[in-house]
């Protein structure tokens, strides 16, 4: 299950990627930046909870790095350099914070909880926003 | 500790009104930065009131307190433009998956009064903002 959540969330990340170097001439500065950050923190989000999950907290330089790069590409991709900064921010934040949620999933002694069922629910529910805020970004190209 | 999460959505509502009125004068990247403080403190506050109650139910609270910050900031949000929406639904879904962690892991709820101290605060700033941009 964890797996299909990590692929299924890459196809996402390179059809935005594609999205994004055909609709380049139509983007504002501020348009830009906007829709980059979101989609760089929704993908960081996913990308790391998912991957704490599968590797039980191991390699995590590696998916930190990836979110990170991943935004500065999208920034780069639009044409704008200030998304490019935008999107780095805002990615390596989002992967930081799926990091945090997915070893404390991993391990509830971390903040002091007891132990809890249903632990594909939070990686599940955040790849139901990446397709969410997916099929807004996509709808608001039109505009 | 539930007054606290009353008396914050009440303190939501006054205030979502007051921007409401507020909104044609407001320039967009002050609109920006309300909606980010709206939806990130609603939904920190949120997840740190109610992982006091539930312990039990982590995921549960921690998926709750995520819809209620993208909703209160994309609802904030849509006063102004689509972009804002979009930027406050990201980040109070970001800010509402930090929030249980945040209050699990400082045992004392303290942390609930501080932050709504700082929203307060932080409101009234952006409030008195609002003619000058």
């Amino acid at each position: 299950m964890h797996e299909l959540i990590l692929i299924s969330a890459g196809l996402l990340m390179i059809s935005h990627a594609v999205f994004l170097f055909r609709k380049r001439v139509l983007l504002t500065e501020r348009y830009a930046n906007t829709i980059v950050s979101v989609i760089a923190a929704g993908a960081g989000l996913t990308l790391s909870l998912a991957h704490t999950a599968l590797f039980e907290g191991q390699l995590l330089w590696m998916i930190s790095g990836i979110s990170l790069l991943s935004g500065c590409l999208y920034g780069v991709l639009s044409g704008y350099m200030s998304a490019a900064i935008a999107g780095s921010v805002n990615g390596s934040i989002g992967s930081a914070m799926g990091i945090m949620t997915g070893e404390v999933l991993l391990n509830p002694a971390l903040c002091g909880l007891p132990t809890q069922d249903g632990q594909i629910l939070l990686p599940l529910f955040s790849l139901l926003f990446f397709i969410l805020i997916s099929l807004l970004i996509l709808l608001s190209y039109k505009y | 500790m539930a007054i606290l999460l009353f008396l914050h959505f009440m303190i939501i509502a006054v205030f979502l009104i007051r921007f409401f009125a507020l909104r044609d004068q407001t320039g967009f990247h002050l609109g920006m930065n309300i909606t980010m403080i709206t939806g990130g403190f609603t939904g920190l506050i949120t997840g740190a009131v109610l992982i006091d109650y539930f312990p039990f139910y982590f995921i549960a609270m921690t998926i709750l307190s995520a819809v209620t910050g993208a909703c209160v900031g994309a609802v904030n949000g849509l006063f102004y433009d689509s972009q804002s929406a979009l930027t406050g639904l990201s980040n109070g879904l970001m800010m509402g998956l930090m929030g249980p962690m945040l209050g699990a892991a400082g045992d004392f709820s303290m942390i609930a009064v501080v932050l709504e101290a700082a929203c307060i605060i932080l409101m009234i700033f952006a409030l008195s903002a609002v003619p000058k941009s």
